[in-house]
């Protein structure tokens, strides 16, 4: 809290000084943070690239509000680990260095960057932004090997910027939003550049325009909007001003823009569609909501603010909905998933009323997911709205790039809707997609239990793996998408006989899990995810499907327990047997006699039933002689020490093994020590007031 | 205590590194697990390290590409000395011993000292080091060591006769006397706060004698007297 209104007030300031002598400091500052930045996050053994984005990289930065946006590559077997360290890292320096962003971190693999580069248009543009908007601050070029862009793509990504301007614009215009003015009058301008700037591109200007280039180009080209870009541009000059941002002309302006450019629209596309699905019957709903439930939905949807439309969509995918055309005997079986709620709306309604809206729908979750549609989809889907459209403009494949939230939206308007008429033409796609999924279940802490997203994700994945393979088969159209799990049981079945019987049986412990029987399900859930692999190696042979590098870690290690001790037979039992009651008993344990003339040997050997003992004699009086011997004598692959007057905890082994488990450039792991209860001296109590301090200061102790 | 200066890190993590290998926060040896093949492949512990063994093996390990990482909820409860001798005893113990530890490491830790003003419960450090003398100095300003330098310099004064110098002197040392106590004093009230502030004050003086002397046998003076 404290820190951020020291960073509002630095921010106020540098807003308030935006002129020469300063903004050269600024433009000082920025080059620090920034190589600060860079000199701490290469020094991650892994990272091969860091890149820096957007305002500062390429546009003209407001210095003070624009933030530093990174982007690493981590090339590393070990990636997702090297990528825990750089986020690591990434806070540290966030709590030095106000400007950058709180989760705004992008790390990547560079052939996972490859990869979404080919496959997802929404994330192409994102990087083909960067060839004009990034700077390299290190390691190699990123842009070296990538295929060009498809020519006239740009037009159609460009329209996708459309989405988080609108996002934006939604966020900045709520009256209730708790930023402070200047900021919100910023991020506003933004919104409307952005928007200023898709829609000149899809009329075919350069795409490497500038925000400011872009928005004062508009302002010449397009005089019925003059006056509402005139107010957008104002918001930027006074930044100070207290007064509220007018919502009305933003919003006209934004519109306007977005209107154009949905006419420019994305390059032109043959594809013929014939719209003719009935509108969702409440008896469908049903199906998977209990009785009622409809109406009490709708409710909460009515008090919501800024909401003006709600509707039902099952969770399929496009396809899904063309092809079954939502016949209430097609979608019996369809227990797939859940139903997503779509609200669309002119902005985002106020966060108390979601709050409430939230918990009214909670009763019915997870079989109901709430999504916030905006004024862009609807417009995109405007042309679509009659019965029977030929639709020139339109691309089935710019939706199926979009986000997946945009994407969703594009089922519903078409479930007024859709009859495909035309040859497969997704596999590109859905190969990713499928190949995304099965990954998933390559990490096993994904999913611990069987969630109904599991099995969801898993029939997902198995859906679309079979499609994928349907598609390859020459001279083959596909004509019919499985939509429920019967359904790509069935169809997977006869594609691949010999996945056949366990498909059947994770089917039949999925119908289980759906009836609620979680307890039986639960013994199938870790072979599942191993048949998953198993799949993936099966429908995606040869490099193909291969999945990114991630070498197998140990799921187990032998732990040795090494114990020093001298003349401390009357503390030494409770060390001893405080290691008899571990939750994770150790392997072995050493116990280095360190010369003792009591009987300390005695009393370790009296434990040479409970525990795996190891008694071992050192002459030379000395700690680190002793441990020296210890050491010679342990077996295990991890070395966990321990002190005579020490009492361990009885998660003590387990909790300092799981990271090891983790991460093999792990060298030693330490805990926490807490002082011993139960001592009523003057001195003791000295020191347990110390530890206790240090504990709750997370600072260790000796 | 020096070996508390160098933790560094609060949370349960990766140890970030900084820019020098032996910045190393370390782990008390009373609770750490190590990688076998890690603590081979750097020769096992120092013999020579009678105390701060801990100290020295995080720095070698860190030094020699290990990731370090705490996990706080792997508990392990200690015994504390039970009366003032064994107390004192064992930071005699620390202070003699730790000048080793500091002389091995200082060839490439020059700047570890200056990243320590921190606070570490109520105190703070300020650290200052002469590396060029034949006797490496390293000076922790506490308010244990600023208590007796202003007293010494209120003797002198009062000796020379510069009477003025004296009483800010003597108010200066009453000042930084109640600081010393403070913490103590705050939290646990006046009696139990004031035994406690005779205890640190016996054992800072035990590790600020040790350190003495295990220094100048290490050559590598310093003056370190915190028991916190």
């Amino acid at each position: 809290m404290k820190e951020s209104r020291l960073k509002r007030f630095l921010q106020r300031l540098a807003v308030r000084t935006q002129f020469w002598p300063f903004t050269s400091v600024y433009r000082g500052l920025y080059d620090l943070a920034i190589n600060l930045c860079v000199r701490r996050l290469q020094k991650v053994r892994g990272v091969c690239a860091i890149y820096l984005r957007r305002g500062l990289a390429g546009g003209q930065p407001f210095y003070g509000l624009s933030d530093i946006d990174l982007l690493v590559l981590v090339d590393n077997e070990q990636h997702h680990l090297v990528a825990e360290r750089v986020r690591y890292q990434y806070e540290l320096l966030r709590r030095v260095i106000p400007m950058l962003p709180p989760g705004e971190l992008w790390l990547y693999h560079p052939r996972q960057f490859r990869e979404l580069y080919e496959h997802s248009p929404f994330y192409r543009n994102r990087f083909l932004q960067g060839r004009l908007e990034w700077r390299r601050l290190f390691g190699e070029d990123l842009f070296k090997d990538l295929p060009p862009p498809v020519p006239g793509e740009e037009r159609g990504l460009a329209l996708e910027e459309l989405h988080p301007a609108w996002f934006y614009l939604a966020q900045e215009l709520d009256p209730g939003d708790p930023r402070p003015p200047y900021l919100r009058r910023y991020v506003t301008y933004k919104a409307v550049a952005e928007a200023a700037r898709a829609v000149l591109v899809a009329e075919g200007e350069d795409p490497a325009l500038s925000r400011e280039a872009a928005w004062a180009r508009a302002c010449r080209r397009y005089p019925e909007l003059s006056q509402e870009l005139e107010e957008a541009g104002r918001l930027r000059q006074d930044l100070l001003s207290p007064a509220p941002v007018a919502a009305d002309p933003l919003l006209r302006a934004y519109l306007g823009l977005a209107r154009r450019a949905l006419r420019a629209g994305p390059p032109g596309s043959s594809a013929r569609l014939r719209l003719r699905i009935p509108p969702l019957p409440p008896e469908t709903l049903e199906i998977f909501l209990p009785r009622g439930a409809v109406r009490e939905i709708s409710q909460a949807c009515a008090a919501l603010k800024g909401v003006e439309r709600a509707v039902f969509l099952p969770r399929l995918s496009f396809e899904a909905v063309a092809v079954s055309g939502l016949d209430p005997r097609a979608l019996a079986g369809a227990t797939m998933d859940a139903l997503d709620l779509v609200l669309i709306g002119r902005r985002l309604p106020p966060a108390d009323e979601l709050r409430a809206f939230n918990l009214a729908l909670d009763r019915f979750r997870p079989q109901v997911n709430t999504y916030f549609c905006d004024l862009e989809v609807a417009l995109a889907l405007r042309p679509f709205q009659g019965r029977t459209i030929k639709a020139p403009g339109y691309d089935p494949e710019f939706f199926a790039g979009l986000h997946p939230t945009t994407r969703l939206e594009g089922c519903l308007e078409l479930a007024g809707a859709v009859q495909v008429d035309r040859p497969f033409p997704r596999a590109d796609a859905l190969t990713h997609r499928a190949r995304t999924l099965l990954q998933l279940f390559r990490q096993p802490e994904t999913f611990r239990l069987p969630t109904p997203s599991f099995f969801a994700l898993f029939w997902e994945a198995a859906r679309a793996a079979g499609l994928v393979v349907q598609a390859r088969q020459p001279g083959l159209e596909v004509t019919e998408v499985p939509v429920s799990s019967g359904q790509v049981l069935e169809s997977l079945s006869a594609l691949t006989p010999e996945v056949a019987p366990a498909l059947r049986q994770i089917h039949r412990e999925y119908l289980k899990m759906v009836k609620g029987e979680a307890a039986e399900a639960r013994r199938y859930i870790r072979w599942a995810g191993q048949y998953a692999v198993h799949l993936e190696d099966l429908l995606f042979p040869s490099g193909e499907g291969a999945p990114l590098p991630i070498t197998p870690l140990r799921t187990e290690l032998t732990i040795s327990v090494m114990i020093v001790t001298r003349n401390r037979e009357s503390l030494l039992g409770l060390a001893l047997k405080s290691l008899v009651n571990q939750e994770r008993p150790a392997d072995q344990v050493v116990v280095v006699d360190n010369a003792s003339s009591d009987g300390t040997s005695r009393l370790a050997r009296s434990f040479a039933q409970q525990l795996p003992l190891t008694l071992v004699r050192e002459e030379t009086v000395g700690i680190p002689y002793a441990r020296n011997t210890g050491l010679k004598h342990c077996t295990g692959d991890l070395v966990a020490v321990m002190d005579d007057d020490c009492v361990a905890g009885e998660r003590w082994l387990k909790e300092l093994e799981l990271p090891f488990l983790k991460d093999p450039h792990i060298g030693a792991v330490g805990g926490s020590i807490l002082p011993l209860e139960s001592q009523s001296e003057l001195v003791a109590r000295f020191y347990s007031s110390r530890m206790d301090q240090a504990a709750a200061q997370g600072v260790k102790t000796t | 205590m020096i070996i508390q200066i160098l933790s560094d890190l609060k949370e349960e993590g990766y140890l970030h590194k900084g820019r020098h290998p032996t910045v190393a926060p370390f782990f008390a040896c009373a609770n750490v697990a190590f990688r076998r093949q890690a603590l081979e492949e750097i020769g096992g512990f120092d013999p020579q390290c009678i105390t701060g063994e801990d100290c020295d093996i995080c720095a070698r390990l860190s030094g020699a590409g290990w990731e370090l990482y705490t996990r706080r909820d792997a508990i392990v409860s200690h015994r504390n000395p039970a009366d003032l001798k064994a107390l004192f005893r064992k930071w005699y113990g620390y202070g003699r011993h730790h000048p080793y530890v500091f002389a091995k490491h200082n060839d490439r830790a020059v700047e570890i000292y200056l990243r320590l003003l921190r606070p570490v419960l109520g105190e703070r450090y300020l650290c200052l080091l002469y590396r060029k003398s034949s006797l490496g100095v390293v000076l922790f300003l506490t308010k244990f060591l600023l208590l007796h330098l202003a007293l010494l310099g209120t003797v002198i004064s009062w000796l020379l006769g510069w009477t003025t110098v004296a009483q800010v002197g003597l108010g200066l040392t009453a000042a930084l006397a109640v600081a010393y106590a403070w913490p103590d004093l705050r939290r646990w009230g006046l009696s139990l706060g004031a035994a406690f502030t005779g205890i640190r004050y016996v054992a800072d003086l035990a590790l600020f004698i040790s350190a003495f002397i295990g220094g100048l046998t290490q050559r590598m003076l310093y003056f370190s007297a915190t028991v916190d």
